[in-house]
């Protein structure tokens, strides 16, 4: 049994490593604006929706923010509370839309409620916190730019699930450790 | 923020310390008044993330400040200083605006110039982080391999190579697995714990400049 929870760690670990990766990819893409942000490092969390267990979905959510925060520095600044709450936002609700909808809504439908819920909740953060209530003006570029990203990174996701023999084992790996070592 | 020069603060201070430092730091410069004294604290955590060996993005930074403080200028409050057509510059939204901004920036370079990656966490979530650092590296060893035009064949093929879902346990290091601590092993944690500890004088010279500031703002009444 330790070596179920061991070799489930161990995967949630990757993943985790696997959102750092793509943020450090990210950093190549030219962007058209200063504060826009693709998202790819939450390409790991939305194809793990599909078999990640609550709790290790959220370890992978947290190694990320945190992961982020310790490479780049900034995790004892508001920098990591909003990567912390827009990421948590996110990462609930694309867990209800995935699994209130079922085989109806595919990943691109995901993503973009995923992306939705991040950007209101940094909206939200960036008018309390930061711009002050005038900042409300840039509520639909923010939410705008939100969804475009969000129907990127699902139809990445979407290309990813369908493609990768990786991810197949991985999941297949990992539902082995869920039941206990049994095939 | 590429870190592309020498981190000389690394040199003198241990990650914890370092970490502990900036947090002791915040409170000052939180609660200290006035513009001038808060910029001036901004510059000086400026300073310290360059001794750090961040290169900061500046251009960033000024634009950040400068659009919270577009922002409070939306909402006038105060003598009017300039008037632009129906766009009025006031004392308060300005003054409450750079404020804002350079409390937030300041913030940032206090946090890039105290948190290292080596920073570690305690309890299994620090092992978590440890060994996400672990795979990362290993990923990033194989980078080269992704090509844009074919970037999820790549990427699959890398990942593959990097922890293949068969393999594993038996292609990790034995860091994953617990190993029994020997009379060796236990010297070599003593010594690390001691380093962990270096720099502790130093931390504390450089945590005392922000609350001599505060102190001596809050006696003199300025």
């Amino acid at each position: 049994m330790r070596s179920e929870i061991r070799d489930r760690r161990e995967i949630t670990a990757f993943l985790g490593a696997l959102c750092l990766f793509l943020s450090a990819v990210e950093y190549l893409i030219p962007k058209p604006l200063p504060f826009f942000r693709l998202g790819l490092a939450n390409l790991p969390l939305l194809v793990g929706l599909r078999f990640l267990n609550p709790v290790d979905l959220l370890l992978v959510l947290l190694l990320k923010v945190l992961g982020q925060g310790l490479i780049n520095g900034t995790l004892a600044s508001y920098v990591f509370l909003f990567s912390l709450a827009g990421s948590v936002a996110s990462v609930l609700m694309m867990s209800a839309v995935y699994r209130v909808g079922g085989r109806f809504v595919g990943m691109v439908g995901v993503s973009l409620s995923g992306a939705l819920a991040s950007s209101i909740v940094q909206v939200a953060l960036a008018v309390t916190f930061v711009f002050g209530e005038t900042a409300r003006i840039i509520a639909p570029l923010s939410i705008g730019s939100g969804i475009v990203t969000g129907l990127i990174i699902g139809v990445f996701a979407d290309r990813f699930v369908s493609g990768s023999e990786w991810l197949k084992g991985i999941e297949k790996r990992y539902r082995k450790t869920l039941a206990g070592g049994r095939e | 923020m590429k870190g592309a020069h020498p981190d000389r603060i690394g040199l003198r201070i241990a990650p914890v310390p370092r970490f502990a430092a900036g947090m002791l730091m915040l409170p000052p410069y939180l609660l200290i008044e006035g513009l001038p004294y808060k910029a001036g604290l901004a510059v000086f955590f400026a300073l310290l993330a360059v001794l750090a060996g961040k290169r900061l993005r500046w251009g960033y930074f000024l634009l950040l400040i400068a659009s919270v403080a577009f922002f409070h200028l939306l909402a006038p409050w105060g003598r009017v200083l300039l008037e632009i057509g129906p766009f009025t510059v006031t004392t308060g939204a300005l003054e409450s605006g750079l404020t804002r901004g350079i409390t937030l920036v300041g913030m940032v370079f206090l946090s890039v110039a105290a948190v290292r990656p080596e920073l570690e966490f305690p309890g299994r979530l620090g092992g978590l982080v440890g060994r996400t650092f672990y795979h990362f590296d290993s990923i990033l060893e194989g980078n080269k391999r992704l090509t844009g035009k074919n970037f999820f064949i790549s990427l699959d093929e890398l990942l593959m190579e990097r922890f293949n879902p068969e393999a594993f346990p038996a292609n990790l290091t034995a860091a994953a697995v617990e190993i029994p601590v020997t009379a060796e092993k236990a010297d070599t944690v003593k010594a690390e714990s001691a380093g962990s500890r270096r720099g502790r004088l130093p931390a504390v010279g450089v945590v005392l400049i922000p609350w001599f500031l505060w102190a001596w703002t809050l006696l003199t009444g300025v």
